[in-house]
């Protein structure tokens, strides 16, 4: 199904109305089972949900499945979003996360690694030269990444988890975590100094 | 979490999103996940309403049963009741034509003759109670009334008889548990007063409108729906409505009412619409209703364009983005809806023969049918294009429940006894909206002129 105009139409007619109330208005229509409204609440949101979607994943049809599998968890739990809690962008990209470590969980074997202390690097090697980097290059970056290693980076690194939160997530200890957010780092910093190289 | 590299990962990823391609996703992600998405909401208002229309029924049942038990009890020397009319096998303390001038024998060794024929031997209760003289009483009438009649005594005797009854041997113990509360009135009438009420006068002819009567009725006209999006835009609906249903009184000059109706809306439109599809800024270029029901976009095949309650399969035409599409379309749209009323109607008498009445009525409604007849032209650019005729299908429709509030009011004459007719004019407005869209709401509103037939019992 191309971008349908419905949706759009329906988002861009009620530029009358503050964003809030746009976005409340269309979060409430949706809960009801509004069809144009899921809709246009989706193509408002599609590219940060993708983009989350996309760094959790190993290729582009991953990525398609997390989103299909988010959206349906959206807007499965969209009448217990509240709005004086927090923005609609914060608690969708809660549920689209906790939809893909589902879907990880379920078909992906994720390996982590034990934390060895030894192998901790305190470097905090910064991206200086990298700016000139794109959205799209970072995430084929972490695509690179080992699943487990890629799974840990996003949650604590991008979406701001603490290692306790991400050992309850996932269901690992706290040293596994940080061992995976090491190794991740490793292999980032290695990769884009190979990329500043070439 | 102060790592520039991760504060460098994190700006990167979710602040600057850059507009691109290949951060969208591929349609069939939204086709994928839809039919998974919860259903509607309306089946759980339905369910809500379930309940309501249960009590409703209830009430309607039982007002009914009031109403039967009220009209078997009721006596009146006019229209005696065969039911409640004493003969000598119900009556012991009846004297027997012929033998002793009222006094019945309680000798068991004295043969009783056979007692006549029963047709002959009929008599209403107030004959009944005016040949028991000071023999007994029999059981009183009405709960808690004293009560006195006055009937013509037989050859011979020139007598009036008094009765009285206390509450304690009313007949308050064999009424049905749901009216118990119905004498308590009198009983009030009849403590305060001290003395005995007299019954009231039998109902006058014209006052039988206020009994249970069946009802059909026609209303029809021109009304029209209302939205309010950014214009104020009214458009004019053909309105047929076919109701029948029945009253029941539930005081002296109210009535409960309900009915089942079938609603037919016809309403044609024509439009113009020039729209296309900018990716960039995901702008609908162009405006008016049809450009917001429209479906394509940019280098995919036109397949399927939707207008309001139609979808209009037209030729796989490609449309490059920013290109221009015209649609002209004319057509007729048609609605049905299977309606249920209910609600409360006052009626008072002008003359003998006529009444006044207002009424207010709440109904809910089931779309039952939708379809629309339409052709049209489209042009690509401004250029006509070659296309093949158009199919039309059911897309997006009305309301599914139609929920709705009448006014009426009128003026109702008796032709015969039994049959009366009644003409008058009825607003209806709906509560919830016909149409619906993310900005637009579309209200359905009629004056309308009505003729109803009323049988009555």
């Amino acid at each position: 199904m191309p971008a349908g105009i419905t949706a759009a139409v329906v988002w861009h007619t009620s530029k009358i109305l503050p964003l809030e109330k746009r976005t409340q208005k269309l979060i409430r229509d949706s809960s009801r089972g509004d069809d144009d409204a899921r809709r246009a609440l989706y193509l408002h949101y599609r590219k940060p949900w993708y983009m989350t979607c996309l760094r959790y994943a190993d290729c582009k049809a991953d990525a398609d499945d997390f989103l299909q599998e988010g959206l349906i968890a959206i807007f499965r739990d969209l009448h217990q979003f509240d709005a004086r809690k927090g923005s609609f962008g914060a608690w969708s990209n809660r549920v689209l996360i906790n939809a893909i470590l589902q879907y990880l969980r379920k078909w992906k074997r994720v390996r982590f690694h034990e934390y060895d202390p030894a192998q901790a690097d305190r470097s905090t090697t910064g991206p200086a030269g990298f700016e000139g980097l794109g959205a799209r290059e970072l995430i084929r970056l972490i695509r690179n990444l080992p699943v487990g290693y890629r799974t840990v980076f996003n949650l604590f690194a991008i979406e701001g988890y603490r290692h306790k939160e991400i050992a309850e997530m996932l269901g690992i200890s706290e040293s596994t975590s940080k061992t995976q957010l090491h190794k991740a780092r490793q292999l980032l910093q290695q990769q884009l100094e190979h990329i500043l190289q070439s | 979490m102060k790592d520039p590299l991760y504060q460098f990962f994190k700006k990167k990823l979710t602040r600057d999103i850059p507009d691109a391609d290949w951060n969208i996703p591929s349609d069939e992600v939204w086709d994928k996940a839809k039919p998974h998405f919860p259903a509607p909401r309306r089946h759980r208002r339905l369910l809500l309403l379930l309940p309501l229309l249960l009590l409703v029924s209830g009430a309607v049942l039982g007002l009914w049963i009031a109403q039967r038990h009220n009209a078997a009890r009721r006596t009146s020397p006019r229209h005696p009741n065969p039911r409640q009319a004493v003969t000598p096998a119900n009556s012991p303390i009846l004297s027997h034509p012929g033998k002793n001038d009222g006094q019945a024998s309680t000798d068991p060794m004295i043969p009783a003759k056979p007692y006549p024929k029963p047709e002959a031997n009929k008599v209403t209760r107030a004959a009944a109670l005016v040949a028991t003289g000071d023999q007994g009483e029999p059981k009183p009438p009405l709960a808690g009334r004293a009560l006195r009649t006055t009937a013509s005594p037989p050859a011979g005797r020139n007598h009036t008889a008094t009765v009285k009854a206390t509450a304690a041997t009313s007949r308050v113990a064999r009424r049905p548990y749901w009216n118990v509360l119905h004498p308590l009135p009198l009983l009030v009438r009849h403590i305060a007063a001290k003395a005995p009420v007299v019954i009231p006068a039998p109902a006058r002819p014209g006052r039988r409108h206020v009994r249970a009567e069946l009802y059909t009725r026609l209303t029809g006209g021109t009304g029209r729906t209302q939205s309010t999006a950014a214009q104020n835009m009214r458009m004019p609906i053909h309105w047929r409505e076919y109701e029948a249903g029945f009253r029941i009184p539930i005081r002296r000059h109210w009535a409960f009412q309900a009915g089942l109706s079938v609603l037919q809306l016809k309403q044609n439109f024509k439009t113009s619409t020039a729209t296309g599809y900018d990716p960039d800024t995901e702008l609908a270029i162009g405006g008016g209703m049809v450009s917001a029901r429209l479906h394509f976009g940019p280098k995919t095949p036109i397949g399927t364009y939707s207008l309001d309650a139609v979808v209009v399969h037209a030729a796989n035409i490609s449309m490059p983005a920013g290109e221009r599409i015209d649609l002209m379309f004319a057509g007729e749209r048609r609605l049905h809806y299977v309606n249920v009323h209910a609600g409360l109607r006052y009626s008072k008498a002008v003359s003998e023969r006529l009444h006044a009445f207002a009424g207010l009525e709440t109904g809910m409604g089931i779309r039952t049918g939708a379809g629309l007849t339409a052709h049209g032209q489209l042009s690509h650019n401004g250029e006509p294009m070659e296309m093949a005729a158009m199919h039309t299908t059911p897309g997006h429709t009305a309301a599914r429940y139609l929920y709705t509030v009448r006014l009426e009011t009128g003026i109702s004459g008796s032709l015969t006894r039994h049959l009366s007719l009644a003409a008058g004019a009825s607003y209806t407005r709906s509560l919830r909206p016909l149409y619906r869209d993310a900005e637009t709401i579309t209200h359905l509103t009629a004056i309308l002129p009505q003729v109803s037939v009323s049988y009555h019992f």
